[in-house]
């Protein structure tokens, strides 16, 4: 079917993919097809892809803002806890939950630079090219997505600091 | 909230996910559910059949799980249609039209940016041209008609997205790829959820040409239109719900295309709508009659009287339930006069059988290699009024028997004729000559006649006494629907 690197990366890199793609759906199951549907696409490329992780997060942005988007929110809309969680305490169920929940008010492409930007930790010269937009894109989007966050949220996640996590602005 | 606030949220959310073991094998089986959905089963078939009419016949070949076909291309990326036609180089090479046509901008910034990110929208980098042939915020979303092209092949594709959309955020949005260039080309422009103000249906002409619509008809002798210029002159957006009817395309003085509003007539809803049925559906008719095929041809009729804008305000009834070469086979149609539709076998999507063996308009997809199970046929018609000699006058059904022909569904020469019950033969009269006949078995009466025969078909009770006699009406040749005949000359 393909070749054993392709089979390497995949047992190595889904959780990273599985976990990236749910914080663009808020589904597990939408989670799951969004990395499949990815991965598939890189396998028939495999041979040619100097980056399989750029290129299979860039096929993830791309399925997940269009695709998804047509056939409707539902998948995108429903904030559920994955069946199979981790362990997490009490507040941060709720700071989860809320944040989830503001995330999925948040416009596709939106959320996608908050994701790419803050949880992969991409340099935004990598977010614009993930995302096929410009820099200055990428940087209104994210600002504008902190805003929007900050109005969702009011005093939640803010006013709900969390015992042992960081807090303060980073440049 | 901040940004290292916003870092702690995502990894908290992104700590309970935890994956499943074995994430290959799951990928694997994922390819293979993908792979069964796209190519086994009815359901699949008919997506490819719908497919087809709508996109032409490459863009489903079989493929592998490595996702190549046979000779190494990928089946992702479309490769275009070849192009013999010089009206579909006249459609490709019309300026753009629609509300955004004078926004150089924002088309010449399209233009570039389809060209290089031909592989976001799945079409080869050999279509290296790219010209844009509609774009237009009328309809209250943006929606945009791309042509790409080589010197000897080309495609068409869609886009949408909301009004104001950027060139980049078309790309974004909803699109429909490799759509094979027709000259009149007919492309669904949905946007977004099956919102009736965003389900729009597009019918583009080469530039200069003149498009008319006709929303009804009135069925006598023959179908009579009255036919009104589109308001865009070459082409016509009409919401899909208002979708019925026929438009006709004119160019240079002559008729080019004419037929019911809408993208390929040959594939036809033949679904038993079950707990949707409209309410005066009816029942299993007769005990003789499959109900499947039943409510399928009621369906069937229901749906093409529609579409040709003719009246439907009496449901069809039962005229005839039997077997055509030994598949359940039932005729409908309205108590008196008026249009008919027979058919044969039942299943979720029928095949409309438009003209005779050989017929079918260049580009008619066949059905052979999408499924081994046998698709419904149907056939159009319309009743004869007998004149009848005691004074009064009663119709009598009369129908081409439609064949799979060639993996086309055709209209055979074989008519079926369903009398008044005292009838005990029928015959098929021209110059004096009887040409055909036939005795009546179980309601209907089979005559061989060759499509387009111009003869009278008489009735004749036991004696050999005639009942009643009247004229076939139906075109000679080419396409039609209720014996209204449709035009394709590009």
């Amino acid at each position: 079917m393909a070749d054993a690197d392709f089979r390497e990366f995949v047992e190595v890199r889904y959780g990273d993919l599985l976990r990236t793609a749910y914080l663009l759906t808020g589904s597990r199951d939408a989670a799951q097809d969004l990395v499949q549907e990815a991965l598939l696409k890189a396998m028939r490329r495999w041979h040619t892809v100097d980056e399989p992780m750029a290129y299979v997060r860039r096929a993830m942005v791309n399925e997940r803002t269009s695709r998804w988007r047509r056939i409707g929110l539902r998948e995108l809309l429903t904030a559920v806890v994955p069946d199979q969680a981790g362990p997490d305490s009490a507040d941060g169920v709720v700071v989860r939950d809320e944040l989830l929940r503001a995330l999925d008010r948040l416009p596709v492409r939106m959320r996608t630079v908050l994701v790419l930007r803050y949880w992969e930790d991409l340099p935004e010269a990598a977010v614009a090219a993930a995302m096929g937009c410009s820099v200055g894109t990428v940087k209104s989007q994210s600002a504008r997505g902190l805003t929007r966050l900050r109005g969702v949220l009011g005093g939640g996640v803010a006013g709900r600091s969390v015992p042992g996590e960081l807090m303060g602005e980073r440049a | 909230m901040s940004v290292d606030e916003l870092r702690a949220g995502l990894a908290r959310i992104a700590a309970t996910v935890v994956p499943d073991e074995d994430p290959y094998g799951r990928l694997v089986r994922h390819a293979r559910r993908r792979r069964r959905r796209r190519f086994a089963g009815f359901g699949a078939a008919v997506a490819a059949l719908l497919a087809a009419a709508l996109a032409g016949p490459a863009a489903f070949s079989a493929a592998g799980l490595d996702g190549r076909r046979d000779d190494g291309r990928r089946d992702d990326v479309g490769h275009g249609h070849p192009v013999d036609s010089p009206w579909s180089w006249r459609l490709i090479n019309s300026p753009t039209r629609g509300s955004l046509a004078g926004d150089q901008a924002f088309l010449s910034e399209l233009t570039g940016l389809a060209r290089r990110e031909n592989d976001r929208l799945l079409m080869g980098a050999e279509l290296s041209t790219v010209r844009v042939l509609w774009a237009d915020d009328s309809a209250g979303f943006r929606q945009v008609v791309l042509a790409y092209h080589s010197d000897t092949s080309a495609a068409l594709v869609s886009l949408q997205n909301r009004a104001g959309a950027s060139p980049e955020d078309m790309l974004q949005g909803g699109a429909t790829t490799n759509v094979r260039p027709d000259p009149f080309a007919v492309l669904d422009m949905s946007y977004g959820q099956s919102d009736d103000q965003r389900r729009w249906l597009l019918g583009l002409a080469p530039a200069g040409c003149a498009v008319s619509h006709a929303r009804s008809g009135q069925l006598a002798d023959r179908v009579h239109r009255r036919w009104e210029p589109a308001p865009g002159g070459d082409h016509l957006l009409v919401k899909q719900s208002q979708a019925r009817g026929w438009w006709r395309v004119e160019c240079d003085g002559q008729l080019r295309e004419a037929g019911p509003v809408g993208p390929g007539l040959f594939v036809r809803e033949t679904r038993w709508a079950g707990k949707d049925d409209p309410p005066d559906a009816r029942p299993n008719p007769t005990p003789t009659a499959d109900w499947r095929a039943a409510r399928g041809a009621d369906t069937a009729y229901r749906k093409l009287v529609d579409g040709s804008g003719l009246p439907n305000s009496a449901p069809p009834v039962l005229r005839w339930a039997g077997k055509v070469d030994d598949r359940d086979a039932v005729l409908v149609g309205p108590l008196g006069n008026g249009p008919l539709v027979l058919q044969v076998g039942s299943g979720e999507v029928g095949l409309l059988a438009l003209a005779g063996p050989g017929g079918a308009r260049p580009g008619t997809p066949t059905v052979e290699e999408f499924t081994p199970e046998p698709f419904p046929l149907l056939a159009t018609g319309t009743t004869i009024e007998l004149e009848i000699l005691a004074g009064r006058t009663h119709d009598l059904a009369a129908i081409r028997v439609p064949a799979l022909v060639d993996g086309h569904a055709a209209l055979t020469d074989r008519l079926l004729v369903v009398p008044r019950p005292a009838a005990a033969r029928v015959e098929a009269v021209a110059d004096g000559q009887v040409r055909a006949t036939a005795v009546v078995r179980d309601g209907a009466a089979l005559l061989t006649l060759p499509l387009g025969a111009e003869v009278t078909l008489r009735a004749l009770d036991g004696d050999g006494k005639v009942m009643a006699s009247g004229a076939l009406r139906e075109p000679a040749r080419g396409e039609r629907v209720f014996n209204e005949a449709l035009t394709w000359a590009w």
